[in-house]
């Protein structure tokens, strides 16, 4: 009897224990096979790892994982202990008491996102009385502290609930001052309980995502974050090796700390009394190399230029490029869509950005609401190079607060083999008789809505209710099939088709003319229906701290040569008439890239429809439901 | 002025006003800290939820309005529609059967690591504490990762015939499931472990005395033992699946929406004032389960002394 319930309790652990650990070991070994992409075996390799080592991107967010979890550990330990400790010692009238519990529970209580959303709200209000509170190391330190300090305190005070008055009392009697009370008697028996709840504020720190994703500024960047980002974008195979990485020092960190406060249980033990010591000089160490590091990077912003941009939109050795030819730092700080954007800049990161690279859509917005500053065209003689059919835009007359970066189309990336010599038309997503295969949709809902509407004949900028609902009602549908595998942003569609997952991916067309580029069986189509047709441009911020080396940048990316490059480099077609002569005849001739007339009659920009996007968004809630 | 009388405090003679005059001196700098960075932004939260979103989307327009408490339940441009409602009750439902299956799982595990050899109790633990410690991001996209469409388990679901060749599992709602289960579930073994190892077998074994049955044994010699415990692991595992957006996002597909995701949706962009209604319905959801949980049981207090001896008894 007894072996069969063993049995059973030791199956369970069993399953549970692989549960938890088989999928680090999928992550391992993906981060030692040598093939890019897909989960055939190409052979062992370390390539990843070197790779974690050479980008610039993460070793700085390794560093700002740990300045975070370093300073936040040691304020939230000082404020947590006194807490408890002024809590448990002095008589405090019972509702008193009762009100100071709560302010101790609440934090670990609260879900992590309704706290996160607090303190967004209230930086919002603190940067009108001072500027030091926009988005940054400053306020994840802040935030990161405030539900620390509950967790370093309910340690502590459990500690304390297991001592009585009598050794305080007895210090008091060998005529120990209060001061002495506290240096000679509480604080070494509190140790280990002090330690222990240290140790806790910095593993929850290097834990923690929700709040450092809503706290976060454009230098301020942690691993998870990331993490999260390029799993969004479709996971280059280095991020495994990354993981794996961040699993190994977790262990380390798990077995030290097991090893540490199993060690200090017994209080007074000199090895307690070492532990703390060594724990302070690392504590120290650590804080003299952080405070060094802080001012290094602080000596480094100041020339620096920041441009704020979708990822992988630039190349690289353009970067180099502009920075050789200035002598100005440049730093790419990267987005995903543009309601990541907008939520940053609102949440007043606007002033810590020069130029923003931004949709032609939102360009209203920030105009009407002075993020942006109109451009000193004198600055940008290479404007001139640029086709004229991109210096009037409907959204921005004249060019006055923006210029040209590079332009394209949302389209149909395709499995030649799936959909044969079939023509390419939005129906394939939306009749289910004939669909090709399984397909996979954007995560973006003005493209979304706005094909769902073309499909049906309307305008992308509908603001007929019936019209957008009915559109709402078609995406649902096509997300209720069987066919439909995913809704995706960034470039989750193109990899899935080049896996052969899937047979169709509502895509960007640059997204899909580079992998075309890799895999002679996926090609790329804008429905006869239409589409829509996009032009990114280059702003400048009104408090841009750079503003001089803002408008070299824009200038430089006009450049004819430059442009060319630039579109070589992600396939997107450019607005620059002078740059047409370098660029490739394939890509010139590509009608994916620049699509022929009569296609581009049926292409439609995006409006700013103002507070009328309610429309758009309560449809697109039901549609995500 | 009324005297404070004098009182022997610890040894010492003092008054009560100049104790709690010190007292607030030891307290004052946490205690500022949380009111400026906790009390205050959660009440400029509650505020912002009757204002009006801005013209740059994100924006908060002050003024005094219910409209987002109107749209919370329902009343959109189209009418009356149950969205909200369907979103938070999924929630409430996937976290709740997440905590089930998390107690269901952590609860033999917990026994199993305490009854071991005290050489192995730790190194076990810290097997289950490695994961809790790992962020979340990572354990998360490691399922999305093993549930590709061409990874093994995959392949296997494919040939028995569960889904159709070439399927991917990941974005469904088996995967959501599979990744909250996963992830909030080290939550649970840690409360329960501390308290399994503390518990006194003696009674267990007069009961056992008293000819019992297994059954008996369980229900009114172990249980009544972790129930504390069990407790503490039920709030640590439902508050966090409750606020959720990570899981959703990466194994939903786009298509999972949990309270978490729409609080997030609304502060990634769109209409902060309605994201500040939202969370004040998500916290008052949870600490209207805290409050049951509760009563149903000790105080909350008890509770959360549990939960520090956790920490200690943890690696």
């Amino acid at each position: 009897m007894k072996t069969r319930s063993q049995l059973l309790l030791s199956s369970v652990a069993a399953f549970t224990l692989l549960l938890l650990y088989v999928p680090f070991v999928a992550v391992f070994v993906l981060s030692i096979n040598a093939a890019k992409s897909g989960t055939k075996w190409g052979g062992f390799t370390f390539a990843w790892y070197r790779q974690v080592f050479r980008e610039p991107a993460i070793l700085e967010a390794a560093q700002n994982t740990l300045i975070l979890a370093v300073v936040s550990t040691i304020i939230s330990t000082i404020l947590g202990t006194l807490l408890a400790i002024a809590i448990w010692r002095y008589p405090w009238p019972k509702r008193i008491r009762a009100l100071f519990d709560l302010t101790v529970y609440l934090p670990v209580v609260m879900p992590d996102i309704v706290f996160a959303a607090a303190l967004v709200v209230a930086f919002g209000a603190l940067r009108a009385v001072s500027s030091i509170f926009q988005f940054g190391l400053l306020t994840m330190v802040i935030a990161h502290v405030t539900f620390q300090i509950a967790f370093v305190a309910l340690v502590v005070q459990s500690r304390l609930a297991t001592f009585g008055r009598a050794f305080e009392e007895a210090a008091r009697d060998l005529y120990a001052g209060g001061f002495q009370v506290l240096r000679r008697v509480t604080l070494p028996l509190l140790m280990p309980a002090i330690i222990a709840g240290a140790m806790l504020a910095f593993t929850l720190s290097l834990d923690d995502f929700i709040i450092s994703f809503f706290t976060y500024g454009p230098t301020s960047t942690t691993l998870p974050i990331v993490i999260y980002s390029s799993v969004r974008r479709g996971v280059p195979p280095h991020i495994h090796a990354l993981s794996m990485l961040i699993l190994m020092i977790t262990v380390l960190l798990v077995f030290a700390l097991e090893r540490l406060t199993r060690g200090a249980q017994q209080p007074s033990s000199p090895q307690a009394r070492r532990i703390a010591v060594a724990v302070a000089g690392v504590v120290l160490i650590l804080g003299t190399a952080v405070a060094w590091a802080v001012q290094s990077i602080r000596a480094d912003r100041r020339r620096e230029l920041v441009v704020y941009m979708y990822s992988e939109y630039i190349d690289p050795a353009l970067k180099d490029e502009f920075e050789r030819q200035t002598g100005l730092k440049l730093r790419i700080v990267e987005y995903e869509n543009s309601e990541e954007m907008l939520a940053k800049i609102q949440q007043g990161a606007a002033s810590q950005y020069d130029v923003l690279v931004v949709s032609d859509v939102v360009v209203p917005t920030l105009i009407r609401t002075g993020v942006i500053s109109p451009l000193d065209l004198q600055q940008i003689p290479h404007r001139l190079n640029l086709d004229p059919r991109f210096t009037d835009p409907p959204f921005d007359r004249g060019c006055e607060y923006s210029l040209p970066y590079q332009w394209g189309t949302v389209g149909l990336m395709y499995d030649k083999r799936a959909v044969g010599d079939r023509p390419i038309t939005w129906s394939m997503l939306f009749d289910e008789s004939r669909q090709p295969g399984k397909y996979v949709l954007m995560d973006s809902m003005r493209d979304m809505l706005g094909i769902a509407l073309k499909y049906r004949g309307h305008s992308m900028n509908s603001l007929d209710r019936d019209q957008v609902r009915a559109a709402g009602e078609l995406l649902r549908r096509a997300q209720g099939m069987d066919n439909w595998i995913a809704s995706e942003g960034g470039v989750g569609g193109k990899n899935r088709v080049m896996k052969g997952e899937a047979a169709l991916a509502v895509v960007y067309n640059g997204d899909a003319i580079r992998a075309a580029a890799e895999n002679d069986n996926v090609a790329f189509a804008v429905p006869p229906e239409g589409g829509v047709i996009w032009v990114d441009v280059m702003t400048i911020t009104a408090g841009a701290p750079n503003r001089a080396a803002a408008h070299q940048f824009i200038n430089f990316i006009l450049d004819a040569k430059t442009g060319a490059q630039l579109s070589s480099f992600n396939r997107y077609a450019t607005p620059n008439a002078a740059a047409m002569p370098f660029i490739r005849p394939d890509d010139r001739n590509n009608p994916a890239i620049y699509p022929p007339p009569s296609l581009q009659a049926k292409l439609e920009y995006l409006h700013d429809l103002g507070r009328n996007t309610r429309l758009y968004e309560e449809v697109w809630k039901m549609v995500k439901r | 002025m009324r005297d404070s009388p004098t009182i022997l405090w610890r040894g010492e003679l003092t008054t009560r006003r100049s104790l709690r005059r010190r007292g607030l001196g030891v307290l004052a700098p946490a205690l500022f800290w949380l009111t400026i960075f906790l009390v205050l932004p959660s009440i400029a939260t509650a505020l912002a939820a009757f204002a009006q979103r801005g013209e740059l989307r994100g924006q908060i327009e002050w003024s005094l309005t219910f409209d987002n408490f109107k749209r919370l339940v329902g009343f959109g441009l189209f009418g009356w529609s149950a969205d909200h409602m369907v979103i938070f009750a999924r929630s409430v439902w996937i976290a709740a059967v997440t905590t089930c299956l998390s107690l269901l799982l952590a609860y033999p595990l917990a026994f199993f690591i305490a009854t071991r050899k005290p050489g192995w109790r730790y190194p076990l633990l810290a097997l289950v504490m490695v994961p809790f410690c790992t962020n979340i991001v990572i354990r998360v996209y490691a399922w999305q990762q093993l549930l590709a469409h061409d990874m093994p388990i995959a392949r296997l679901a494919a040939s028995l015939r569960l889904v159709r060749p070439g399927s991917s599992l990941c974005p469904s709602t088996l995967a959501v499931y599979i990744g909250m289960v996963s992830t909030f579930l080290p939550f649970a073994v840690l409360p329960l472990y501390a308290s399994v190892e503390r518990l006194d077998w003696s009674i267990v074994e007069a009961a056992r005395d008293l000819y019992a049955s297994r059954w008996r044994i369980f229900r009114h010699a172990i249980l009544p033992q972790t129930r504390a415990a069990l407790q503490v692991a039920t709030i640590l595992a439902f508050i966090p699946a409750m606020g959720t957006f990570v899981v959703p996002d990466l194994l939903g597909g786009g298509r999972y929406m949990l309270a978490g995701s729409l609080i997030q949706q609304q502060f990634g962009g769109s209409d902060v004032p309605f994201g500040a209604a939202i969370s004040l319905a998500l916290m008052v959801l949870t600490l209207g389960g805290l409050f049951l949980l509760r009563r149903s049981g000790e105080s909350g207090a008890a509770a959360a002394g549990e939960l520090a001896q956790v920490r200690e008894a943890a690696p």
